[in-house]
């Protein structure tokens, strides 16, 4: 029983040795981010083998002074998603009218 | 959003619809359009209203359908003064229009006989509608044709019984269309009106929350009788194609019926008669002359986007 405790332990000790070297060798060798590549602007930044695309963002939040100052406009709800040209093609189908 | 498209009245029709139960919904809706075609056209011999036009000088006991949109048909003559009057039946045979457009186009649009003189024909207004008994007798010489306020009719029907599968849904029936619900994306229902001159561009694009849209061009059916260029829309007043300054017309309402309708009144009528027409009830339309121009009611611009020589 002691034999096997002593073993048990000396597996779980080298276990956790190795796999921390491991990880540090990883970390090490992997690709940096780099400062200033990404972006708000919705651009694509390339790296070696590797393209990055931005991810769609809501369309920002009008300030408050922004909404008083435009009381006059229709209102419009601040959390709608502004909808885009591709994603309404997939979801809806196309409406034409031109007489038959 | 589901839909479907398929071909029926000799034009494209399109239905959409969400939710769980859209798919019933709408093969509910395509059998009411299937079942509406075949009692509305023209075309086929056995259809209600082929049956109606040979009765004539006779009464006909007409299904409820048949007389809705007879009474609908009466009420469009009278506020329209004529300009829409669906007994043009016999100068549409006279001026080529005697077979489906189909077979029309299949024939390299030409018409199989010379056009010949008009002949005298009834008044309208002299068709006995008995609502009480369902029974209807037209003049001995007087034949309709729905042309002109069957779509809009069957598109209404369709969507409606849509409506109670889906809470957001519409119904396309060649450019007349009605919207229930609200749009699943977006601010509206956007909807391209197609260029009369190119029909692979568009030259606007409108944007409806709900109701009816409809479009009616001189520039979709046409052929050729001898040396004549033809169209579809008559003009009841000279029983001959209507000569109008535009080349389309649009109309924006409540439901598909009273869209068509008008949009065919306004077109025949054109810049003369427009503001007669839209006056009473205070219609939102748009037309494009030979030139692409849009112009159109006051009313009409909060729905046009994308066409920068828009003009009243």
């Amino acid at each position: 029983m002691r034999f096997f405790k002593a073993s048990l332990r000396t597996l779980i000790m080298l276990t956790s040795t190795f796999s921390f070297l491991g990880g540090w060798i990883l970390l090490a060798h992997s690709l940096k981010p780099t400062s200033g590549s990404s972006s708000s602007s919705g651009s694509t930044t390339i790296l070696p083998n590797v393209a990055l695309t931005a991810l769609p963002t809501l369309a920002p939040l009008p300030g408050m002074d922004a909404q008083e100052t435009q009381s006059s406009q229709p209102a419009v709800n601040p959390f709608t998603i502004i909808s885009q040209p591709q994603q309404q093609a997939q979801v809806m189908p196309m409406f034409i009218t031109s007489g038959s | 959003m589901e839909w479907i498209e398929f071909r029926a009245m000799n034009t494209g029709v399109l239905i959409a619809a969400q939710g769980s139960l859209a798919q019933a919904g709408m093969k509910a809706a395509r059998d009411l359009i299937e079942a509406g075609e075949h009692r509305f056209s023209r075309f086929q011999q056995e259809s209600e209203l082929s049956q109606l036009n040979r009765s004539a000088g006779k009464w006909f006991d007409a299904s409820s359908e048949m007389v809705d949109i007879l009474r609908k048909a009466r009420h469009f003559f009278n506020v329209t003064s004529g300009l829409f009057d669906p007994s043009i039946l016999l100068d549409l045979m006279r001026i080529g229009y005697d077979r489906n457009m189909d077979e029309i186009r299949a024939q390299n649009k030409t018409a199989s006989s010379p056009a010949s003189a008009r002949t005298p024909k009834a008044d309208f207004r002299e068709m006995e509608l008995d609502l009480g008994s369902s029974r209807v007798r037209l003049p001995k010489n007087l034949q309709l044709d729905f042309g002109g306020i069957a779509k809009g009719w069957i598109v209404d029907q369709a969507v409606t019984l849509l409506s109670h599968y889906s809470d957001a849904c519409a119904v396309n029936a060649g450019g007349d269309m009605r919207f229930i619900g609200q749009a699943p994306i977006g601010l509206g229902w956007p909807i391209e009106l197609e260029d009369p001159r190119d029909s692979l561009q568009s030259i606007a694009r409108l944007t409806v929350n709900h109701g009816a849209v409809a479009t009616s061009s001189v520039a979709k059916r046409t052929w050729k009788q001898g040396e004549m260029n033809r169209h579809h829309l008559i003009d009841p007043r000279t029983g001959e194609p209507a000569e109008s300054n535009w080349l389309c017309t649009t109309v924006i309402a409540d439901d598909t019926i009273t869209a068509e309708v008008y949009a065919k009144a306004i077109l025949i009528g054109g810049p003369a008669e427009v503001g007669k027409l839209t006056a009473k009830n205070n219609l939102v339309y748009l037309a494009v002359d030979r030139e692409g121009n849009l112009q159109g009611s006051p009313n009409s611009q909060e729905y046009v986007h994308g066409h920068e020589s828009f003009y009243q």
